[in-house]
Parts: C-alpha cells; structure tokens; sequence
C-alpha cells in the first residue's frame, strides 16, 4: 500500500514576517532579513542574522501559556496554528484530533536551558527554575503544538541538526504513504540567537561577517535565523473527500548518511540522497525543473552540492534552476528545511522561483543557473528540496505540481 | 513571612488577585495545578531564602499549608 501524498496547508515564521503570506511576498521579490541584531549582543562575533521581526509574544499567548513556552515552541506554535487554518482544519475536529504531529529541532529550547545556566553558574544561584526540563527539552515543540491544536494522534520532535525539517516531514509523508495516518502536521522550529549557541557557532568559524552570499565566489559562510515551518500533510483520499486546496503533491523521498566527517559534507552522500529521491518517485533526471538547494554560503557545501548536482543530473543539470533562499530567510538550522519545503511548495503553486540573492560574483566552481538576485516565472513540474546536516545526515524530497 | 508577603509572590507567580488569597484558600481554586505549585514553592524558596523538602509538598492543600512548611523550613 503507497498512497499519495497532499500539501493542504502551510505555515510559516521567519525572518521574512509571522506568516506564509509574508514569507512568499518577500521570497519572490527577493527582500533578505538579515540584518544587524539589534540589540548587539556583547561579547559574540556574529553580529548579524536574520531574527524574527517585531515578534510580541503576548499578541499570540496569554502570560500563563508563556510561561512553559520556550522561543522555539511559540515559533512552533505560531507556525502551527497557521497551517492547520491554512488547510481549513479546526481545533476539536476528528480530522485534526486524529493526526500527527511531528517537529523537528536542530537546537532545541535552547533560551530556556541557557537562562537556568546562567543562573547556576554566572549568577551561583543555588535552585534551577522548575520550568526548565519541561520548558527546554528538544520534544516541547512537538508537545506544545499537539496541546494547543488538541492533535492526539502519534506526536514525537526529530533531530537532524539543520536536515530536522525535512526529516519530520519525510516521516509525516511516509506514515501517511503505508496507511498509518490520513493527516500529519510536520516541520521543524529553532530560535537559536542565544549567548551560548552563537558564541559556540562563533568557535566553528562558518558564520559570515558580511551577508549570505550562496554559491557566490566571494562568499564568505552562513547567516544565522530563527524561525518555524509547518505543513499540513494529507493522503489524496482525504484531502479529496474534504475538497480541500492542494498546493502540490510529495513524490519521493531520498535519505543518507555520509558517515564520515562530523563537518565536512560529502559528495557520494549527498549524490545518493538525490538519486534515491528520484528514484523514490519513479522521475527522471530531466523531469527536474527546479532544486531548492541547500545553499548554506560556506565553501564547502556549495561547491559540493554543486558537484553533487552535477552527478546526478549530468547536461540537466546546467539547464535547471537552482536557488538558495537561505540568502533570504538565514540559516535557521532545522526549521530552515522546512521552510525551504514551503519555499518551493510555492514555488510550484505560483510557478515562481525565488532567487539567490547577494549574488556577486560567479564561481568556476559553483557553475548552475543559481536565478541570481531576480525571481523568475518559469511552470515548475517537478522539483527537489535538499538539506544536509552536520553530522553527515541528508534528506532530499521530491514535489510534484498539482493539476 | 507574613500571609500579605506569601500572597504576593503566589499572586505575581500565577497572575491572580492578592486578595482572593486567604489562608483557607485552596491552591486548586486559583487554579493552581501539580506543576503550577511546583513554580509557587520555586519563587517562595526564592523570595524567603528557605528550602522546602520534596516530602512535604504532596500534604500542601491551602495557602496556611505553605505558610507551616515556610515557617518549618525557616525555623
């Protein structure tokens, strides 16, 4: 049994605004959210990122519910609420009481556990807030978004560092593909502009001082974000019966590991997740129009994912598209995959594909049609979405338009 | 400790009226549940400087219950 797989509903928080509308407007005219943080935070090299834009928690949550809410659980929940309206589903309904949730991380409650250690050990404070296991744990996510939207179905968080997303979303669609569930809310969250965790990405020395520039020859590393993809996922069936709004369909799907080096992304790896996701969704090489790269501005994974596509397309691949529109929304580790998911979800409903933007200068090493800083209207068939994490962990998907 | 300060950091803590608490006054009536309570004696134990042992916590029913244990663990 391999039933078809629906997108029905999308949410998105991002730099680039609070929801998908947002999102989509500045993706396709090409506006970045990265900008200086403000305020600056002492002590820390990165000084730039793509953070949440006029966020006021208590717009979204009463002060009760903030109180167990970590950043990335209110992004979650946020991102959540908005697709399951989005999909026309309602709180208390069997449909959605009956689905799944699963939310990927790649950090995890990470404002929470960071508070408590200061006050431990900066502050010597000699009791920890009893919020904080509850508050931090890398599941809060998962649990918040099935409290909130009353989901009782199979509910769990996911971590593949920045590949979380793709891989949540990968099990939502697999579950949905053997029978196990007919509706799966998928994604991922991560709000990882913390003292600790930005003085620790300070110390990997992969962050750029400048701007995010993919695939350019003067790049010069990835930019931080924060935010939260979420999307409804639903069997054919169902979201037929419902007459729901289908935005494109999940064909395939391609997951490896390069077991090999904990940074260093690897070529064999990333080609085979590619393939298999083709092969996974019985298309061709030449059916691709479009690649939502990973694309994080470092040298090592654009030239590699470059030569990777170049493996696997062969002449395809100087003909595609392919964009990073981490250039836009940051590097917001897991949740980047999943926004990247919505990203060319909509790139396939509109038949409009973002563009790199920052885009200098060309690299003889990075040589596709990177849709450099204009979108471009082009009918999109077929497309794949890739994401490599730290650690070797890579997942691609393949979407197919909906006619 | 008086009743007036213990009702303060309970009525800050969990966003009630100060003055629907009185020492009768049942915690479950403000609303207060298991991990609620565990966030009140967090803020007490901060406000007072004293450490209430996990073993008493289950017998806390009203707001005079929390006024014994502060008063025990001060002493």
């Amino acid at each position: 049994m391999s039933r078809r797989v629906m997108i029905t509903g999308l949410g998105a928080v991002s730099g680039l605004g609070l929801n998908a509308h947002a999102f989509w407007d500045k993706l396709k005219a090409g506006q970045t959210a990265i900008k200086p943080l403000n305020p600056p935070i002492e002590g820390v090299k990165i000084s730039i990122g793509a953070t949440v834009p006029d966020f006021d928690p208590e717009s979204y949550f009463t002060a009760d519910e903030l109180s167990i809410l970590d950043r990335f659980s209110q992004l979650a929940v946020i991102a959540a609420r908005e697709a399951v309206d989005d999909a026309g589903l309602v709180p208390g309904e069997e449909t959605l009481t009956d689905a799944a949730a699963i939310i990927g991380s790649g950090c995890g409650g990470k404002h929470t556990d960071e508070d408590t250690y200061d006050q431990l050990y900066k502050q010597q404070k000699s009791r920890a807030h009893p919020l904080t296991i509850p508050k931090g744990m890398p599941s809060a996510a998962a649990s918040m978004v099935s409290m909130h939207l009353g989901i009782k179905g199979p509910a769990f968080a996911l971590a593949s560092a920045c590949a979380s997303g793709l891989h949540a979303i990968i099990q939502g669609m697999t579950m949905i593909q053997a029978g196990m569930i007919d509706v799966a809310l998928v994604g991922a969250s991560d709000a990882p502009f913390t003292y600790g965790l930005l003085k620790s990405w300070d110390a990997l020395r992969v962050a750029s001082s400048d701007t995010c520039r993919p695939f350019c020859f003067d790049r010069s590393g990835l930019v931080l974000g924060e935010g939260a993809g979420m999307l409804v996922l639903e069997s054919e069936e169902h979201a037929q019966a419902r007459d729901a709004r289908i935005y494109a369909e999940l064909i395939g799907c391609g997951m490896t590991s390069d077991a090999g080096h904990i940074t260093r992304p690897d070529v064999t790896g990333i080609t085979n997740a590619m393939t298999n996701a083709l092969q996974h969704a019985g298309i061709q090489p030449e059916q691709v129009d479009y690649i939502n790269a990973h694309g994080t501005g470092t040298q090592a994974n654009d030239e590699t994912e470059t030569n990777a596509i170049k493996q696997v397309f062969g002449d395809h691949a100087s003909k595609l598209a392919v964009s990073s529109t981490k250039a836009m929304h940051g590097h917001a580790l897991g949740a980047s995959s999943a926004l990247e998911l919505i990203a060319t979800t909509l790139a396939i409903y509109h038949g409009i594909i973002p563009p790199t933007v920052n885009f200098t200068t060309a690299d003889e090493a990075c040589d596709l049609d990177y849709v450099p800083n204009e979108a471009r209207e082009q009918d999109i068939n077929y497309a794949l979405t890739n994401s490599f994490a730290f650690g070797g962990l890579n997942a691609v998907i393949a979407l197919k338009k909906h006619n | 400790m008086t009743i007036d300060k213990v009702a303060a950091v309970i009525a800050k803590t969990v966003n009630c009226n100060v003055e629907d608490i009185r020492p009768d006054t049942k915690l479950a009536s403000l609303g207060i549940d298991s991990l609620k309570a565990i966030t009140v004696l967090f803020e007490l134990e901060e406000a007072f400087d004293v450490e209430i042992p996990n073993e008493v916590i289950s017998s806390i029913v009203t707001v005079d219950d929390i006024m014994t244990k502060l008063h025990t663990a001060h002493s």
